[in-house]
C-alpha cells in the first residue's frame, strides 16, 4: 500500500488538476493563452471606457488642432479694428459678432485657444515639474529637508493666490512667459505634497526595501523605483493643475491684468461685459468666451477623473 | 456541558435551500449555494470552513445584512420560532436583528464605532429595540452587562472609546452588547481570531459563561478545528458554499465521513507525537464565480481517484445509517473508513479522536 | 507647534515682499500726517523705522510694527492701511461665510445622497454637476447671474450691499447678498459634494456599520449618526484648505458685484499699485488662513477621539 503513495510526485501532479486520466483540469488553472498585458495598456483600455474621460480627450486634440491651425481657420484678422463695424450681432459676414473695436469675435475665439492652452499646458507643466522634484526631495530625503519643504509649502498656500498672482503680474508685466512663470510659483505647493505623499508609500514598501538591503543608493532608488510610481498620480495632478491654470489666465485677462490687448484671449474677450449695457445688450460678445472656457476646463477635468480611475492600483482587474 | 449526540425536539433554526449570490465585475459568484441544516434551542453549533466556503456569508443572510444590491439572497425558507425570514418585512426583520438573533464580530476594533464611547454603543443596542427606556436605565443596564463579561471597573470603562480598550475587552464588550437584549440566538464570527493566544481562552470562558447563563443557541464560525473540538455540540463542514458534513462533534472528529473534513483533520499540527511532515490538503481553494462541475471538491480529493461521478454528478447531502444523526456529501462516503485508515498511516497518527472534547 | 515656523514664514514673505517691490519702503510704513513732513523729520523716521540698518533689522522693525497694528499707510487713499482693511472686513467675512454656510448646506446633504446611492443616476448627475460647478470660471458665472436675475428676470439687483436711498432692511440686504453669495458657493459646492460623498462611502464600508445593521438600527439613523458624524471629520480639512482660494475668489466676485470688501479693495490697489494695502491684505488673509487652519485641527480632536493627545 505504502508503494503507490510517492509523495512528492502526488503533488505535482495534483497542482493541474488530478492525476488519474479521465479527470478534467482544474477550472481554476491561469489560461495561458491571455497576452501579458503592462499596466500601461491595461489603464488605456480602462481609459477609453470611461466614456466622458475620452470625450473630453478628443475635445482637447480638438482644440489642439484648432489652435495649431488658427490662421487657416479664423475667418478674419483678430486683431483688426474697424470701429465702424463695432458691436454688431452675428452676421453673415461675422458669425458671431464683432465687439466693441469691430474686431470679429468668431476669430478672437479661434486665436485666443493659443493662449489658453499655453498657458495651461506651460503653467502646468513647470509648476509640476516644481512640485515633483521638491516632492521627491522631501519624500525621499525625509529629516529636516522634508520638514523645511513642508513648512514652505504651507506657507505658500497659507496665502490667497489670485491676489499675489494679479500682483506679480502687475509689477513684472503682463507677458504670457511671465504669467506662466507667476501661475507655477503659486501652483507648485500642489503637486509637491502629492508628490511627497506617493513617494513616501512607495519608500515603505517591500521592494524598495530589498533594494535598499541590496545596496542601493538612494539616488538609484528614487529613480528607478520611486520615480515610475509617482507618474501616474503626478500625470492626474499635472492635468488638473493645467484645467486651474487656464482658469486663472482667463481671469487675469478678465481684470485687464492678463495678456495684453490686442492679443486675443478668451478671458479678455469678457472684460467688456463689466459694462452692464454690452452685458444686457450684446450677448454674443461674451456668453462664447465664457462657454468655450467652461467646455475647454470641463474636458480637461474629465481627462483628469478618467485618469484617475485607469490608473489607480487599487482596482485591479 | 452535555453534548446532544441526536438533538430532540423542534429546531430553533431551521435552514432550507438558502442560496446567496454576489453580482461582481468578475462574474457572479455563488458564495452560498443550496444549504440546508437546522439548530436546535440551547445548543451550540460550530460551522468549520476555509475562507472563502460560505460559511460568514450563510450567517449573513440569516441576519439579512448581506449588502444590496450586489448580493442576492434566495431560498424556500429559514423559519425562525415558526417565522419565515425570508420573506419578513423589513421592519420586523430589524426587530428581529440586536434583540432575538444577535452577532458578535471578528475583529472588535474595527466592528466598534471609533468616534462613540463603548458604552453609549452598548446602551444604543437596548434603546434602540426599547425605545421607553431612558438613558439613564440604558447606562446603568450596560454598566452591568460589562461587569457580567468580567471587564474591570465597569462604570469608568463605560466611557471610554473603543481604542482605549485592550483587544480582549473589546471581544468582551461586543458580547456584552450582544446578549443586551437576551437573544436566542448568538452568531459569533470568528470571536477569537484576531486575539492572541492567551486571550482567546478567556473570551472563549467568557462565552461559555454566557451560554450557560443565557440558555442561548450559538452558532461559531471558525477555521480553528480545536476551537470546534472544545466547545460545539454539532457541527456543520462548509466547502465552496455547500454543506458537506454536519454531525455531532464526536462523530464528526471520531468517524469523518467526508474527504474534506478528513483533511482538515489531517493537516493539524500535533503536540501530542512527533510528525515527520505535514500533510496539507493539495491544490487551491475554488473560484465561486465558476466552481468545479459535480462535487466541487474532487480536484483536490484524494479518494476521488479521478472516478466519473465525482465530476459528473453533485452528491447529495444523506444521512448516513446509525445511531447518530450525521450526514455527509460524497459519493463515496462508504470508503471513508478505510481512507482515514490510510491517511492515519501515512501521518504516522491517527487522526480520528476518541476522546471526549 | 507646527503653526509657529509657518507664521514666521508668512511674515518673512510678506516682507521680502515689501523689500522687493518697487517704491521707497518709508512712503510705505508712515502715516498721513507724515505725508507733508520737512526732509530732516523724514530722514528721522528712515532712521527710526531702521531702514539704513541691514535687512534683518529691518525685519525685525518691520514685524514689530505690525504686531502693532501699523500696516503702513495708503499711497492713494491717505488712511492707515489697517482702518481701511477693518472697514472693508465686515462685508467680505459676510459674502464668504454665507458662500460657506450655503455651499455646506447644499452640498453635504446631496453628497450623502449620493453616497447612499451610489452608482444611481442621482449620484452620476450630482457628480457631472459638481464638475461643472468647478469648471465654469467664477466670473462668467458671475457674470450670467447677473444678466439671468438682474437683466433679464429683474428679480435681484446687479450689485451693492444695498439699495441706497431706501430705508436698510433685512429683505433688501438679503437680495443683495443672494447672487454673490451664490455664485462664491457654487464653487465650493463641487469638492464640497465630492469630498462628503468618498467619505461617507468609506466610512459606509466599514464593519461598524454592519455592526450597527446587525444591532438593529434603522437605515436612516445608521447613515445620519454612523454614517455622517463619521464622515463629517475629515471634511473640517476640506473645509479649511478651501478658504485661501475662497479669499481669492473675492476679489473677482466683490468687482463684478460692486461689493465693498477686502476684494474689491486689493484689486483697486493693485490697479493702482497702492502696495501697503495690497501687502496689508494677503498679510492678513494669510494669518486668517492660518488661524481657520487652527480651528479646523481643533474641530477635527474634538470630532475625533482618537486624535486627542
Amino acid at each position: 500500500m505504502t508503494d503507490d503513495l510517492r509523495p512528492d510526485e502526488e503533488a505535482t501532479d495534483r497542482m493541474d488538476g488530478g492525476p488519474y486520466p479521465g479527470t478534467p483540469p482544474d477550472q481554476t488553472d491561469w489560461d495561458d493563452s491571455l497576452p501579458i498585458q503592462s499596466p500601461w495598456r491595461i489603464a488605456w483600455r480602462r481609459f477609453r471606457r470611461h466614456r466622458l474621460a475620452f470625450g473630453g480627450l478628443i475635445f482637447v486634440l480638438v482644440l489642439v488642432a484648432i489652435a495649431l491651425l488658427a490662421p487657416i481657420l479664423a475667418p478674419q484678422d483678430p486683431n483688426v479694428v474697424d470701429v465702424s463695424a463695432s458691436r454688431n450681432p452675428p452676421s453673415a459676414e461675422h458669425l458671431l459678432g464683432t465687439d466693441s473695436a469691430g474686431r470679429d469675435v468668431l476669430s478672437r475665439l479661434i486665436y485666443g485657444s493659443r493662449v489658453s492652452l499655453t498657458v495651461g499646458v506651460a503653467a502646468a507643466i513647470s509648476a509640476a515639474g516644481v512640485g515633483t522634484l521638491l516632492g521627491l526631495l522631501a519624500g525621499v530625503a525625509g529629516g529636516w529637508i522634508d520638514a523645511v519643504i513642508m513648512r514652505l509649502v504651507d506657507v505658500f498656500l497659507s496665502f490667497p493666490s489670485l491676489m499675489l498672482i494679479l500682483l506679480l503680474v502687475a509689477v513684472l508685466g503682463p507677458s504670457v512667459a511671465t504669467i506662466v512663470v507667476v501661475i507655477a510659483f503659486f501652483e507648485w505647493p500642489t503637486a509637491c505634497r502629492i508628490v511627497r505623499q506617493m513617494a513616501l508609500s512607495i519608500k515603505e514598501q517591500d521592494f524598495v526595501l530589498a533594494a535598499r538591503a541590496t545596496g542601493s543608493s538612494r539616488w538609484r532608488i528614487m529613480r528607478k523605483h520611486v520615480m515610475p510610481g509617482v507618474l501616474s498620480p503626478l500625470t492626474v495632478v499635472a492635468t488638473l493643475l493645467s484645467a486651474g491654470a487656464i482658469l486663472l489666465e482667463a481671469a487675469l485677462s478678465f481684470l485687464g491684468l492678463g495678456v495684453k490687448q490686442p492679443q486675443a484671449s478668451w478671458g479678455g474677450m469678457l472684460e467688456e461685459a463689466q459694462s452692464l449695457t454690452i452685458l444686457k445688450e450684446m450677448p454674443w460678445l461674451w456668453i462664447p468666451p465664457g462657454a468655450i472656457i467652461a467646455l475647454t476646463v470641463l474636458a480637461i477635468n474629465f481627462m483628469g477623473d478618467g485618469l484617475r480611475d485607469a490608473l489607480d492600483p487599487r482596482q485591479q482587474m | 456541558m452535555d453534548p446532544q449526540t441526536t438533538p430532540t425536539g423542534e429546531p430553533l433554526l431551521s435552514v432550507r435551500n438558502l442560496s446567496t449570490t454576489f453580482a461582481t465585475e468578475t462574474g457572479l459568484v455563488q458564495a452560498v449555494r443550496n444549504v440546508s441544516w437546522e439548530l436546535y434551542p440551547g445548543e451550540i453549533l460550530g460551522v468549520v470552513g476555509e475562507s472563502g466556503s460560505g460559511k460568514s456569508v450563510t450567517m449573513a443572510s440569516i441576519m439579512g445584512v448581506v449588502p444590496k444590491p450586489a448580493g442576492k439572497v434566495s431560498g424556500d425558507a429559514v423559519m425562525f420560532e415558526g417565522r419565515d425570514l425570508l420573506t419578513l418585512p423589513p421592519r420586523e426583520m430589524r426587530k428581529l436583528r440586536g434583540r432575538e438573533i444577535t452577532m458578535i464580530f471578528q475583529d472588535p476594533m474595527t466592528a466598534f464605532n471609533p468616534v462613540k464611547t463603548i458604552g453609549h454603543q452598548i446602551s444604543e443596542a437596548i434603546r434602540v429595540h426599547d425605545r421607553h427606556v431612558s438613558r439613564k436605565a440604558a447606562r446603568a443596564r450596560s454598566i452591568e452587562l460589562l461587569a457580567s463579561v468580567g471587564v474591570p471597573s465597569p462604570e469608568a470603562r463605560y466611557a471610554q472609546f473603543p481604542h482605549e480598550y485592550s483587544g480582549g475587552m473589546r471581544q468582551r464588550a461586543m458580547i456584552a452588547m450582544a446578549i443586551a437584549n437576551g437573544p436566542k440566538l448568538i452568531i459569533a464570527d470568528e470571536p477569537t481570531t484576531a486575539l492572541d493566544v492567551t486571550i482567546q481562552a478567556q473570551v472563549l470562558d467568557v462565552l461559555k459563561l454566557i451560554q450557560a447563563e443565557t440558555g442561548a443557541a450559538t452558532i461559531l464560525i471558525t477555521h480553528d478545528l480545536g476551537l470546534i473540538s472544545e466547545m460545539s455540540d454539532r457541527v456543520l463542514v462548509m466547502y465552496a458554499g455547500k454543506v458537506v458534513e454536519s454531525s455531532d462533534v464526536f462523530s464528526v472528529f471520531g468517524n469523518p465521513q467526508h474527504p474534506y473534513t478528513l483533511g482538515l483533520l489531517a493537516s493539524l499540527p500535533r503536540i501530542d507525537t512527533k510528525l515527520d511532515s505535514l500533510l496539507s490538503i493539495p491544490g487551491q481553494p475554488p473560484s465561486l464565480t465558476s466552481p468545479p462541475p459535480g462535487c466541487a471538491f474532487h480536484p483536490r480529493c484524494e479518494l476521488s481517484r479521478g472516478r466519473s461521478e465525482c465530476w459528473t454528478a453533485e452528491p447529495p447531502l444523506v444521512q448516513i445509517a446509525g445511531p447518530t444523526e450525521h450526514t455527509t456529501a460524497c459519493h463515496f462516503f462508504t470508503e471513508m473508513e478505510t481512507e482515514a485508515g490510510r491517511v492515519s498511516i501515512k501521518l504516522g497518527v491517527d487522526v480520528r479522536s476518541k476522546g471526549e472534547s | 507647534m507646527i503653526a509657529v515656523p509657518v507664521l514666521f514664514g508668512i511674515l518673512f514673505m510678506s516682507f521680502m515682499f515689501t523689500r522687493l517691490l518697487p517704491g521707497d519702503p518709508l512712503l510705505m510704513m508712515m502715516s498721513v500726517e507724515e505725508f507733508s513732513a520737512t526732509d530732516q523729520y523724514l530722514e528721522q523716521r528712515r532712521a527710526d523705522l531702521g531702514l539704513d540698518k541691514p535687512v534683518p533689522v529691518q525685519y525685525v522693525v518691520w514685524v514689530g510694527e505690525v504686531f502693532r497694528g501699523n500696516l503702513g499707510t495708503s499711497f492713494h487713499r491717505r488712511a492707515p492701511v489697517t482702518e481701511l482693511i477693518w472697514d472693508r472686513l465686515g462685508p467680505t467675512a459676510l459674502l464668504t461665510g454665507t458662500g460657506i454656510l450655503l455651499a455646506l448646506v447644499i452640498g453635504i446633504p446631496i453628497g450623502v445622497m449620493a453616497a447612499v446611492r451610489q452608482n444611481s443616476w442621482f449620484d452620476y448627475f450630482s457628480a457631472t454637476g459638481s464638475m461643472l460647478a468647478i469648471s465654469i470660471p467664477n466670473f462668467f458665472l458671475g457674470l450670467m447671474a447677473i444678466f439671468i436675475f438682474s437683466l433679464q428676470l429683474r428679480w435681484l439687483p446687479t450689485g451693492g450691499l444695498r439699495t441706497l436711498g431706501v430705508e436698510p432692511s433685512f429683505g433688501d440686504s438679503l437680495k443683495h447678498l443672494i447672487m454673490p453669495a451664490g455664485v462664491l458657493s457654487a464653487v465650493l459646492i463641487g469638492p464640497y459634494v465630492r469630498y462628503t460623498r468618498q467619505s461617507m462611502l468609506d466610512v459606509l464600508r466599514q464593519d461598524h456599520i454592519t455592526t450597527a445593521t446587525a444591532k438593529g438600527v434603522r437605515a436612516q439613523s445608521i447613515v445620519i449618526f454612523h454614517g455622517l458624524r463619521n464622515a463629517l471629520i475629515p471634511l473640517t480639512t476640506v473645509i479649511a484648505i478651501q478658504i485661501p482660494a475662497l479669499l481669492a475668489g473675492t476679489v473677482i466676485i466683490e468687482t463684478i458685484f460692486s461689493w465693498p470688501g477686502m476684494g474689491q479693495l486689493v484689486l483697486e490697489a493693485i490697479r493702482r499699485r497702492d502696495y501697503p494695502i495690497i501687502i496689508g491684505v494677503v498679510l492678513f488673509s494669510a494669518i486668517l488662513v492660518m488661524i481657520f487652519n487652527l480651528i479646523a485641527d481643533l474641530l477635527a480632536a474634538i470630532l475625533d477621539p482618537r486624535i486627542r493627545l
